[in-house]
């Protein structure tokens, strides 16, 4: 059984009815038994400091383990919280903070760029489209902004001429995250683990639904609430929309691991030799290539599949690589490094207000709220508009989805997961945050000429 | 051929000048021919030779004038040449750019069309059983009918179709009646005669046509038949605006009419011809047995006439005057020098001998030929089996190389007997798919990829010096060299999966269009089913194989027909296609991105991204 399949209730029983009475506590509606002040984080009674190292443990009884209550201190109060410092992510963050919404960052590890740099994924596909006879690059605004830096970068990013999909460098690209997301202001968190949505104990007088309020992290010294007047779950995976109770649905997609060679440009490929297979691609390091890996379709939030592919992709990797040293010519290859990051592709995805489908897609759809035009793998069909409602969930409150988990239908997920399209999401989400912001409005009801209007001063392409 | 050409020159001083004006009017007579050749063919055994060709011809055209209903009589053959120029005029209009019906219902009329069609399988009345109605279908069922009719009377009426219908037989009377208006002697000194006389010559393509008609009719029209039908005169009269080989070959049937005769094309090259008359005499011989002592006494008679050659001559032409007179009559010369050619051996011996004798020598098949003589003939009749050996080979390989057809075709052999080349289908095809010519440049062609040296190319590129992409150009080039159209003709449509073209998932279009039932209108439901093509999966090429990230064709695949299973030898999850799913409607080849360049290895100045790369997924014929 799925957490697709566990309602809100459920899934907060499962985490503990503690970490959610804690998560309500922290918000200030405070369940009775939490005594905690809010204002000078001490707990009421003790007067000790609330910063979570003396949280309480975990206890064993009536055949379960149980988390019990415990508040939540929260170390940020935001206008736009962005959970998730991937390629969408961190457009997102970057966009909102642009348009003056005080914009945070949450990220699980210590950098940006999620699988595009952790996961060593570093061919951008897809920010071309067919017009006509004509090659259009409908991946404009910051994503294009940010491959236009990467070419100021040594070893950037290449492959940059019209119409080719560029390989950029996952360390440049992990640099210019940083200095993209300093310049812009956003407070940071990396090594912050999102583990939880905080969900207002009122539901919207507007539409009943629950309503984000903001998002609870673990981190060394223990979870910390972090409030929000919109967030933003560019996870990839739904870490927030679905403890949030956001309709989705769970798939199975494959999961690889990609590494990295070197001393390929010390390679002398014999004449009418056997050609080394695991060569990958090009990266913008001479005589570095990346090497992808499709994996086994299998569930990509389950920890033990997890664990189980990371020992086994690593010893294949292991044997790929030697393979390609024993092909005559190619002794010097080496194995630079593996991806920190699991490369999961599709997991959660949420229910949408739409529901992007490749036919549709395929026809050209337009939708009245478009806030993105798609690209295609290889430019090889036309653009497709990405609607505001692919980011809204259904039945939950101020929060959008932006990357790899926006609605679509399985075969869609392909095109909406690669990198220039995850771009084009997030700064999709990034502005419509900011203007909910600005203007008071859930995020379902954000005005979207103003969205659009946003999106272009940004230089975004909505296909006109 | 020194032979040949004297008879000629003395032939033709004689008779040309008085019997110019009727010749042309003929064409009634060859009714009155017929009766008077057939039983001299029959008498003949199978093994040589053929009746009497200008004996009636020109008995004819001596009674002619003196028969009391003169006035009839010609105004019978002004109506006869009326319907033909009639026929001509219509034919030739609506192959070039007016009504299709008209077009495929002068098409259906040729007797060889509607016997292959019958032969292969498919309905003898394509127009009637094409979905139509209204004045259309009736006057696509009258045609039928029509053609029918004509059918009917070529069974026993000799050459039926050759004097009174075919549009190109009209024509070509036409030239060579135009030659004699203009020219009356002014060709004599070029002495072509011997083109349609030599009896080598007869028995290369007699020899030629019949056995490639013979071998449609025995094994399909997919080998040697193939080239009979595109010489049926239909074929080729329908496609000579559209194809520059059919204007090569009408070319040269008229330069022939008109500086030799029009006999040459009827009796040696002509499918249709041949047919008539393998049906005609067939027929005589089964039915007309018993009147074999009443030929025989016929022949006897006949002989008397001692300026005619004797019945028992293969070629009777070789004689000087009789020559001549059937070279303008064209028409009314309804011996087929040919046909008894055609008979392997001893026909043509026979020719051989009269000819060498000339005039005065009547050859006798007991007259031994020398040997000489005779291995002449064995090896333009070797020659002749040799090359058609060879076409056989040849139109097997390109047929090879060209599987694939429109939904709802019919099976090839019946597909390319009623399919008219009209050309509608491919004009209507909205992805362009479907096409008459062969992919013309290897860049395009690298996507397609339809034959058999893939394989062997596939292997060069293993031992390529070094993995770049100009490995996969040549790959390309050498797959490009082996899709090649006919050289007479414009081939039957097909799909040709290139460019990104695929047959569109919600598209009947083709069938609605086709006239002739080749392709069938079928429903959207059943196109879906119907099995174009089957995709059979190149590990080698596909990008997921070297390590790339790819997905495509399960996400372009309309039927959904391809999913990825994890291949745990490989170390990857592969595409792997359902063959109960897919059609081989060649989305997914279209989109397969192929075989990756490796970037790092090729000169950075060379490297040309969008350089062909073979793809990995191959469309193979469905058997
Ligand atoms: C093996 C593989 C090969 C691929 N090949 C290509 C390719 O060639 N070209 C291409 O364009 N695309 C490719 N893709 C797809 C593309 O890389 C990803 O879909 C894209 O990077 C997704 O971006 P995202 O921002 O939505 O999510 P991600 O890149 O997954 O970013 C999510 C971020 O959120 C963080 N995060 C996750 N959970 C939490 C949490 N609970 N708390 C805090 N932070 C969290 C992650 O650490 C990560 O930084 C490939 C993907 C894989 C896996
Ligand atoms: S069905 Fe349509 S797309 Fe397919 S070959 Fe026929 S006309 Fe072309
Ligand atoms: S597998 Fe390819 S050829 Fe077969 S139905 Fe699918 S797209 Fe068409
Ligand atoms: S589209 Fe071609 S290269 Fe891509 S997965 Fe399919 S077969 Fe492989």
């Amino acid at each position: 059984m799925f957490l697709s399949e566990l309602n809100r209730r459920d899934w907060l029983k499962s985490l503990g009815l503690g970490a959610s009475a804690a998560a309500l506590g922290a918000v200030g509606l405070a369940p009775r038994d939490a005594a905690a002040d809010f204002v000078t984080q001490k707990d009421k009674t003790t007067g000790k400091l609330l910063d979570g190292s003396q949280a309480v443990p975990c206890k064993l009884g009536e055949g379960g383990v149980v988390r019990p209550s415990a508040v939540v201190p929260t170390i940020s109060e935001t206008d736009v919280l962005v959970v998730g410092g991937g390629p969408a992510g961190c457009v997102a963050a970057i966009s909102a903070a642009r348009a003056g919404a005080k914009t945070t960052l949450v990220e699980r590890y210590g950098h940006f760029g999620g699988l595009a740099t952790g996961g060593l994924v570093v061919h951008i596909l897809g920010h071309w489209t067919k017009e006509g006879d004509k090659k259009v690059q409908a991946t404009q605004g910051i994503g294009e902004e940010m491959m236009k830096r990467l070419e100021d970068l040594p070893q950037g990013i290449v492959n940059r001429e019209f119409g080719r999909n560029p390989t950029l460098d996952a360390e440049a690209y992990k640099y210019l995250l940083v200095e993209m997301i300093t310049e812009a202001n956003i407070e940071v968190f990396l090594h912050s683990w999102a583990i939880d949505a905080i969900i207002d104990d009122e539901p919207s007088p507007e539409t009943g639904n629950p309503v984000v309020r903001g998002v609870v992290i673990q981190t060394k010294l223990g979870p910390k609430a972090i409030l929000a007047k919109q967030v933003i779950d560019a996870t990839g995976d739904g870490d927030v929309f679905v403890p949030a109770g956001a309709a989705h649905t769970q798939r199975m997609y494959n999961i690889g691991l990609p590494y990295r060679i070197g001393n390929l440009d010390r390679a002398k490929p014999e004449k009418g030799g056997k050609r080394a297979r695991f060569l990958g691609d090009v990266t913008p390091v001479p005589g570095v290539r990346w090497v992808n890996m499709t994996g086994p379709s299998l569930d990509g939030v389950d920890v033990k599949v997890l664990s189980e592919l990371e020992l086994k992709h690593r010893k294949q990797i292991w044997k790929q690589v030697q393979e390609t040293r024993s092909t005559p010519g190619y002794e010097d290859v080496y194995l630079m490094e593996t991806a920190p990051q699991i490369g999961v592709r599709v997991t959660r995805v949420i229910e949408g207000v739409a529901t992007l489908k490749l036919d549709e897609a395929r026809a050209g759809k337009k939708f009245d709220d478009c806030v993105g035009i798609g690209g295609a793998w290889h430019g090889d069909h036309i653009g497709w508009q990405i609607p505001f409602g692919a980011l809204v969930p259904k039945n939950v409150e101020n929060i959008l989805t932006a990357g790899r988990s926006i609605s679509g239908e399985p075969l869609m997920s392909d095109v909406i997961r690669v990198i220039p399209n995850c771009w084009v999401s997030g700064h999709a989400a990034g502005a419509a945050a900011a203007v909910a912001v600005q203007d008071g409005t859930l995020a379902r009801a954000v005005s979207i000429p103003k969205v659009r209007a946003l999106l272009k001063e940004q230089k975004a392409y909505l296909g006109e | 051929m020194k032979r040949s050409k004297k008879p000629l020159k003395s032939a033709r001083p004689n008779a040309a000048p008085p019997l110019k004006p009727l010749e042309p009017l003929n064409s009634l007579q060859p009714t009155k021919t017929l009766e008077a050749v057939k039983p001299s063919k029959t008498t003949q055994t199978p093994a040589s030779t053929l009746p009497q060709p200008f004996e009636p011809a020109k008995s004819t055209a001596s009674t002619l004038p003196q028969s009391p209903s003169k006035r009839r009589v010609s105004l019978r053959r002004l109506g006869v040449w009326a319907f033909r120029f009639a026929f001509l005029a219509a034919t030739l209009g609506a192959f070039v750019g007016g009504s299709l019906e008209i077009a495929r219902a002068a098409a259906q009329t040729s007797p060889l069309v509607f016997l292959v069609a019958l032969a292969s399988g498919a309905a003898p009345f394509p127009n009637a059983t094409t979905a139509a109605s209204g004045s259309v279908g009736v006057f696509l069922v009258g045609a039928s009918i029509f053609s029918a009719i004509v059918f009917a009377l070529t069974l026993f009426k000799r050459r039926f179709y050759c004097r009174f219908v075919c549009p190109l037989g009209t024509a070509v009377d036409a030239a060579a009646l135009l030659r004699r208006r203009l020219f009356p002697r002014r060709f004599r000194f070029l002495r072509t005669g011997f083109v349609v006389r030599s009896p080598g010559f007869a028995l290369f393509f007699g020899t030629l046509t019949l056995g490639s008609l013979a071998l449609s009719l025995l094994f399909g029209v997919s080998f040697a038949g193939r080239s009979a039908l595109e010489l049926d005169p239909t074929a080729l009269l329908s496609r000579w605006t559209l194809d520059f080989p059919a204007f090569g070959v009408l070319s040269g049937v008229f330069l022939t009419a008109f500086v030799a005769s029009p006999l040459f094309w009827r009796f040696h090259v002509c499918p249709c011809g041949a047919l008539q008359d393998v049906c005609f005499f067939g027929l005589r011989r089964f039915f007309r047995r018993r009147v074999a002592a009443k030929i025989a006494k016929f022949n006897k008679t006949d002989k008397t006439d001692a300026s005619l050659p004797p019945p028992t001559q293969a070629t009777a032409p070789v004689d000087g005057k009789p020559t001549d007179a059937t070279e303008r009559t064209g028409l009314s010369r309804q011996i087929a020098p040919t046909f008894p050619a055609q008979k392997p051996t001893p026909a043509p011996v026979d020719a051989e001998t009269t000819d060498a004798t000339g005039k005065t020598a009547p050859a006798s098949p007991l007259e031994a030929p020398t040997r000489r003589r005779f291995l002449r003939t064995l090896a333009v009749f070797g020659l002749a089996v040799a090359t058609l050996g060879a076409v056989r080979r040849w139109s097997a390989r390109v047929l090879a190389a060209t599987p694939f057809r429109p939904p709802g075709a019919l099976p090839e052999d019946a597909f390319l007997a009623r399919c008219a080349r009209c050309g509608r289908c491919v004009d209507v095809c909205p992805t362009q798919v479907l096409r008459f010519d062969a992919p013309s440049d290897a860049v395009k062609t690298a996507k397609i990829d339809a034959t058999e040296t893939a394989e062997s190319s596939e292997n060069a590129d293993v031992a390529n010096d070094e993995p770049t992409a100009d490995a996969s150009v040549e790959t390309a080039v050498k797959v490009d060299a082996t899709v090649k159209t006919s050289p007479l003709s414009r081939p039957a449509p097909r799909l040709v999966f290139d460019d990104g073209a695929f047959c569109e998932k919600d598209c009947v279009a083709c069938g609605t269009a086709c006239p002739t039932g080749a392709i069938s209108p079928l429903t959207l439901d059943a196109k879906k089913r119907f099995k174009i093509a089957t995709v059979e999966f190149k590990i080698e090429r596909c990008l997921i194989y070297y390590q790339q990230e790819c997905a495509i064709c399960r996400r372009e695949c309309p039927f959904e027909a391809i999913d990825f299973v994890w291949n745990e030898e490989e170390y990857a999850s592969l595409p792997v296609v359902d063959g109960e799913k897919c059609v081989g409607c060649g989305r997914c080849v279209a989109f397969c991105p192929g075989e990756p360049i490796f970037q790092e290895f090729t000169d950075p100045d060379k490297f040309d991204a969008d350089a062909p790369r073979p793809k990995a997924l191959v469309l193979r014929p469905t058997d």
